[in-house]
């Protein structure tokens, strides 16, 4: 068991307020206490995680489509810098389309969840998460 | 054979000497018209009513010689057989030089030598005459030739096409005025009798010899090309090659190009509005969703977190406020699904397997089917298992919807025949009236208020879509109860038409 479980962040990349709002109560709901932070596209995440802001360890969960600088674009300049370049990173986006699919785990995502319409489903995604964060070692430094 | 024999006499000789008929006791069957040569004068005579004439006249006539030998003349080519009562050698001889065909004696007569004569005269006029018809005749047919190549040259002339002939060696052999107007003025004389390949890129050039020696090699080529002409047009051209063995044995190529620039520019452009159609029912469908599920959530909250204080009233129009949210969640699905339904069925492959296995675990899938009975044909067929899948769900979906009982029985009969399929569909439920036959085809359309039953009103316009694209069609047929659709689905080799 990962001693440390209860450090990691979850920097939430999202555009939409209400998804993220989704994203905390679904926290509240599972009584998950980890910090959660918040970028509203790709620039703003860059910028996070460039700065050093979000302690280590932390997982990300990125959406696709957004304004400015998309789930795929953003991918692409975390992992071609250095420094952020091993940070892990989930998808949570409304496209089931298998190129979005395939892209994503070309940039070696973690995990790829598509956005359920109904709440129940992600309640699932995040309890998933809760275990992986909890169970998976992950990088500190 | 009777002869028709016409003897004419010099009256004035046989007047004065008495002269017998020489065909009196002749054995061949002849039929004979007499004239004197005053009577004969003075009629007309058609050249071919007579196999023969014979005139007879007297050495001392008093018609001038020259009368006697226009006579010959003007019965040519039919045979003049002179008569004459006596003998003479230098009369003989000038009748001859005349053109008479014969000339005889009554002084020293013999019936069987003149018969003789007389048959040997007409059959040789008659074969000269037939060898003379031999000679019109084939003159004829040079005029009817030469017609023709007049309609031919017209119809090269006036073809919307690009004609020509190529020999092995890809010289232009001959080529209709269109083509050779392709070429600029200076160039013109320089077409037939070259392979003009010079005046093509080589971008051009190298398409033209692969699809010529195709069709040297194989009898036959055709292609659509883009093709820039030496006057700098650039066109797109339907070309059929074709392979024939010209007049002396060589293999020639015609060629045959016709200007389908415009159909092309039409059919990308028709195309592409499809496409971005559908892109943009796709889009329409796929972004109104994500603003209607963000409703749905908040909704959801609202009532998770203040549904114990609602008074009654907002309970109930809160359930109206979600089950509209997820009506129109569901339009917004089906419109989807509309938008992406050539993409999801791709190729469209036909398959071969059992019909009836292959609509059971469809039917399995809604609602309440097992208290519905199917009644499936038992055959193997070849259609596309993902297109047919859709259909059919559709099809049976509505059924159970729809069904007045809570029981039912659908038949499905599928007959085979030369150019496809023929499926029967037929359930016993409430039936659809007459008048809406074309109305349920169409997107969004739904016979009951969709607060009575549920739907989208998109099925039917999913299934004929389908169908459509298989280049079949589902028609509502009479029926006196239930539904009956009757769907004619195309084999394969009847759609891709080769």
């Amino acid at each position: 068991m990962n001693s440390n479980s209860d450090e990691v962040s979850l920097l939430v990349v999202e555009d939409d307020d209400i998804d993220f709002m989704t994203i905390q109560r679904s926290f509240a709901k599972m009584k998950i206490a980890n910090p959660l932070i918040r970028a509203i596209d790709g620039v703003e995440a860059l910028n996070i995680l460039m700065s050093g802001e979000v302690s280590k360890p932390f997982i990300v969960l990125l959406d696709l489509n957004m304004p400015r600088m998309g789930g795929h674009e953003l991918l692409n300049s975390i992992r071609s810098t250095e420094g952020i370049a091993d940070t892990v990173i989930f998808i949570l986006t409304s496209s089931a389309d298998e190129k979005d699919i395939l892209k994503s785990y070309q940039y070696n995502v973690a995990g790829y969840f598509v956005k359920e319409e109904a709440g129940q489903g992600f309640l699932e995604i995040l309890s998933l998460l809760n275990g992986y964060w909890r169970i998976a070692c992950l990088p500190k430094k | 054979m009777t002869y028709q024999v016409l003897v004419i006499i010099d009256s004035k000789a046989s007047k004065s000497s008495n002269l017998e008929d020489p065909l009196l006791f002749s054995e061949t069957p002849h039929q004979i018209t007499s004239l004197s040569y005053e009577e004969f004068d003075h009629t007309s005579v058609s050249d071919d009513e007579f196999d023969c004439v014979i005139f007879i006249t007297h050495l001392h006539s008093s018609l001038p010689t020259s009368l006697r030998y226009s006579l010959i003349d003007k019965f040519h080519p039919t045979p003049v057989i002179v008569v004459l009562d006596q003998y003479d050698e230098e009369l003989e001889r000038k009748v001859i030089n005349e053109g008479a065909r014969n000339c005889f004696f009554l002084d020293c007569f013999d019936q069987a030598h003149f018969d003789y004569a007389m048959q040997d005269a007409i059959r040789l006029a008659k074969l000269q005459y037939h060898s003379l018809s031999r000679v019109s005749k084939s003159n004829q047919l040079f005029r009817q030739l030469k017609d023709e190549n007049a309609f031919y040259d017209l119809i090269e002339k006036t073809m919307p096409a690009y004609i020509f002939v190529k020999d092995e060696n890809f010289v232009i052999l001959r080529a209709n005025d269109r083509f050779i107007n392709l070429y600029p003025e200076e160039l013109r004389n320089q077409v037939v009798g070259y392979t003009t390949l010079e005046h093509y890129s080589l971008e051009d050039r190298e398409p033209f010899l692969i699809k010529d020696r195709e069709a040297f090699d194989y009898g036959f080529s055709e292609t659509l090309e883009k093709i820039t002409f030496p006057d700098g047009k650039v066109r797109t051209m339907h070309t059929t090659k074709t392979r024939f063995d010209s007049l002396n044995g060589r293999p020639h190529i015609l060629g045959l190009s016709i200007d389908v620039t415009e159909r092309e520019v039409l059919i990308e452009r028709l195309q592409k509005s499809n496409k971005d159609l559908e892109q943009f029912a796709y889009t329409a469908s796929h972004d109104l969703k994500s603003p209607l599920n963000a409703i749905k959530k908040l909704v959801n909250w609202i009532e998770e977190d203040y549904g114990e204080l609602f008074p009654a009233e907002v309970t109930t129009q809160f359930g109206l406020i979600k089950s509209r949210a997820e009506r129109m969640s569901q339009l917004l699905s089906d419109l989807l699904e509309y938008s992406r339904l050539h993409k999801r069925i791709g190729e469209g492959d036909y398959e071969k397997f059992k019909f009836n296995e292959f609509v059971k675990p469809i039917h399995a899938l809604n609602e309440n089917s097992e208290s519905f009975s199917l009644d499936v044909s038992d055959i193997e067929v070849l259609l596309p298992k993902t297109a047919l899948n859709i259909v059919l769900l559709n099809l049976l979906n509505n059924t159970i919807k729809h069904h007045h009982e809570s029981v039912g029985v659908i038949s499905i009969k599928v007959d085979e025949n030369k150019s496809g399929y023929i499926i029967d569909y037929q359930d016993d439920g409430p039936g659809i009236d007459d008048m809406y036959a074309q109305k349920i085809f169409e997107m969004f359309q739904t016979l009951q208020p969709r607060d009575k039953v549920e739907g989208s009103g998109m099925g039917l316009a999913i299934v004929q879509k389908i169908i459509d694209y298989y280049g079949g069609n589902i028609q509502l047929m009479d029926s006196s109860k239930g539904v009956h659709f009757r769907i004619v689905w195309p084999s394969k080799n009847v759609l891709s038409n080769d």
